[in-house]
């Protein structure tokens, strides 16, 4: 027997009636059809975009001539016998003189905002210039030293020695001022950077003995020498390849997902644009060897030289003329307090002013402009000055070095910048801060938060200085909304 | 019939899903649920998640190669036939030591550059000797055309880059893509007549181990 269901329709072409659509029905499959018609489409364009995660596109190396340089005194020097402003020069008197470890009675304005006392370490050595430039140390001043200017923040450089030590006083340029090699030189950097200034591109140099040419040369040269391996050419297209196998891995290392992926992606891969230029064989040997770059050769005896400022000088120079970005110069043992004027103070002081001596003919022999910095953490107050026998390059002669006498930066201290203009005509900056009368110590304006926000506003304005304009990048990095209240130009 | 089945499993379903506690646990049962207790100055305004994380929803962040760690994967990359020990790469390595990246930060970072000089003195380690490394492990031909070598040359790049990132050069959804780029890279260096095998093989195995050693983030 067959077993056959009772069956209610005809099949095929007979079959029940539809079931009614209710009202949530509709509404349920008019919701599900609105989802989706937007969803799939996002979704599918999301897929593409992170399929289509590019190579980055880095700044093409660009000789952009301009220096921008900075020392970090480390421990605490007399910044008073640096340079002044001329407000402080106005109200100069014997108390303020001896604080700050300076006469008083010789000052000298060299530019806007930049006074020096001719008789300390600090302002002879500046007045001096190097040896064999053209019409000698008259000529210097008035070919060289009537084209700078200063400015600078007073007030938030208060912490003495070590608690000011890695508090971030020292920064970078690159990559928001343009170079051939994308990356600043970084001179016995110990201490901490400042936050944003700490995954900038940069070659470093230990101190001391370290700074000579060659090693400066071999900083910028591959082992081994190139011949018969790669060309500037194919070592670029090895980088851009690299960046572009980066690029087509992104999205399958979920990249898009990861921190840090694009600033990755960014800082690593055009880092690597400026080792083109290695693939020459003379090419760091051509860029820091001082006696055969005719430009320093004609404004100076290089010989005369130390073989630390032979190298600073060709250093400075090559990043005038664009060939790398800043230089950031570390110099230790600047705890001033109760060391010998003769044989501590005057030598340190000297060593800085000819740092800046090295400088300014760097940028008068590449007929570019320059920004100096200068910061120390802390400062020493002074009672009075000692006068010593000193050797300013090979001249011996005597100076008024300060007596420090103890760690006061919370009395006076100052962030300075140093503008210098080839056409004579430097910024007209200002010295933020207010200076006590009675015995120039120094309080902070209200628009400079902390030493950060100094050293940032400094060099915000270097960077002006130098590019023509703040670029945008370097505010980002900084984190800077209102670059205009943190800077002097 | 087939009723009786579905509230069958209907059943056993509500059985097995209602099996929960309704008043307090006994002490000493694990495992068991007990009911939300107020805490004191809790309130609505600290419910919820706490504030988003910047920078993604991932927190295992790529990192930049910290170090000696940057020699270690190009060891890798060439399958240790380049000691970090020895040749152009350990004396590169005296030389570029204190630039290299010095935190695996990439926020902090700073050095990748040198990461590629490490990786062309790795390289040219093995373009030395009567039959160089890269004839005898990698098929390109030191007296041969660039073009004659040129699907050599590819798989050298593709095999290198497999080594840093455990095949997926090769075998991923981007292997087609990164056989062309390594192509248009030999290409280019094959387009320059006075480029040698032995400059297209170093272009080839720079650009793969810089991206394995540097640029992905592992």
């Amino acid at each position: 027997m067959t077993y056959r269901p009772k069956q209610t329709w005809k099949d095929l072409i007979d079959k029940p009636m539809h079931k009614g659509v209710t009202r949530r029905d509709l509404l349920t499959r008019g919701m599900a059809t609105g989802f989706l018609s937007l969803a799939v489409p996002q979704y599918l364009l999301d897929v593409m975009i992170n399929r289509a995660h590019a190579a980055p596109t880095c700044p093409a190396p660009n000789r952009a001539k301009g220096a921008i340089a900075q020392i970090f005194a480390q421990g605490g020097p007399t910044m008073g016998a640096r340079f002044i402003g001329e407000d402080q020069a106005a109200m100069m008197n014997a108390t303020i003189a001896a604080n700050y470890g300076i006469t008083g009675t010789n000052l000298l304005k060299l530019g806007p905002n930049m006074v020096i006392d001719t008789t300390s370490p600090f302002g002879a050595t500046l007045l001096q210039g190097p040896a064999g430039f053209p019409g000698g140390a008259a000529a210097w001043q008035t070919t060289v030293l009537n084209k700078i200017s200063g400015g600078g923040h007073r007030g938030p450089f208060n912490m003495d020695d070590g608690a000011g030590a890695n508090t971030g006083l020292m920064g970078g340029v690159s990559p928001f001022k343009d170079s051939q090699m994308g990356k600043d030189l970084r001179i016995g950097v110990n201490n901490a950077l400042a936050n944003w200034a700490r995954g900038l591109p940069a070659s470093s140099l230990g101190g001391g003995g370290n700074l000579t040419q060659a090693n400066l040369a071999k900083l910028f040269s591959v082992t081994p020498a190139a011949n018969g391996l790669v060309t500037s050419q194919s070592m670029n297209d090895a980088s851009t390849a690299a960046a572009d196998l980066a690029a087509a891995m992104a999205t399958t290392l979920k990249h898009p997902q990861r921190n840090g992926a694009s600033v990755l992606a960014n800082t690593a891969s055009c880092a690597l644009y400026g080792n083109a230029a290695l693939a020459d064989p003379a090419f760091g040997t051509s860029l820091f060897t001082a006696a055969n770059l005719p430009d320093l050769t004609a404004v100076m005896t290089v010989s005369s030289l130390s073989a630390a400022e032979q190298a600073q000088v060709a250093a400075y120079y090559q990043s005038a003329m664009g060939v790398y970005g800043g230089t950031i110069l570390e110099l230790g043992g600047r705890d001033y307090h109760g060391q010998s004027p003769q044989n501590v103070i005057a030598p340190a002081d000297i060593e800085e002013a000819r740092a800046i001596v090295m400088f300014l003919a760097a940028c008068h022999a590449a007929k570019a402009k320059g920004a100096f910095l200068y910061f120390s953490n802390g400062q020493a107050i002074a009672s009075g000055v000692q006068s010593v026998a000193a050797t300013i390059g090979d001249t011996a002669t005597t100076v008024n070095a300060p007596v420090a006498r103890g760690d006061a930066g919370g009395s006076y201290n100052a962030g300075l910048i140093l503008f210098y203009d080839p056409a004579g005509s430097p910024p007209s900056a200002q010295i933020t801060g207010t200076i006590t009368a009675n015995n120039g110590n120094a309080k902070t304006t209200a628009a400079i938060s902390s030493s950060m926000a100094a050293v940032s506003g400094l060099y915000l304005s270097a960077l002006k200085w130098v590019n023509g304009s703040v670029p945008a990048s370097a505010t980002t990095a900084m984190g800077v909304s209102n670059p205009s209240g943190i800077m002097v130009i | 019939m087939k009723y009786k089945i579905y509230l069958a499993m209907l059943s056993l379903i509500l059985v097995a899903c209602s099996d929960h506690e309704s008043g307090p646990p006994p002490h000493g049962e694990t495992g068991a649920a007990v009911n939300a207790v107020s805490i004191t100055g809790n309130g609505l305004a600290n419910a919820g998640p706490a504030a988003p994380v910047s920078g993604g929803p991932n927190l295992l962040g790529v990192t930049a190669p910290a170090g000696p760690s940057a020699a270690g994967r190009i060891e890798n990359g060439l399958e240790g036939m380049a000691k970090a020990n020895a040749g152009n790469f350990a004396l590169s390595l005296s030389q570029v030591r204190t630039n290299l990246p010095k935190v695996t930060s990439v926020n902090d970072a700073a050095g990748y550059d040198q990461v590629e000089l490490l990786a062309y003195a790795a390289c040219s380690d093995l373009t030395v000797g009567g039959t160089p490394l890269m004839q005898s492990r990698y098929n390109v031909t030191v007296g041969g055309t660039i073009a004659a070598n040129q699907t050599a040359l590819v798989a050298a790049g593709v095999r290198m880059l497999d080594q840093h990132t455990a095949g997926l050069a090769s075998q991923g959804p981007d292997a087609a893509q990164i056989s062309t780029i390594f192509n248009n890279l030999v290409t280019a260096q094959a387009a320059v007549g006075t480029n040698t095998s032995k400059m297209a093989f170093m272009a080839v195995c720079i650009a793969a181990n810089t991206a394995g050693a540097a640029l992905l983030g592992m």
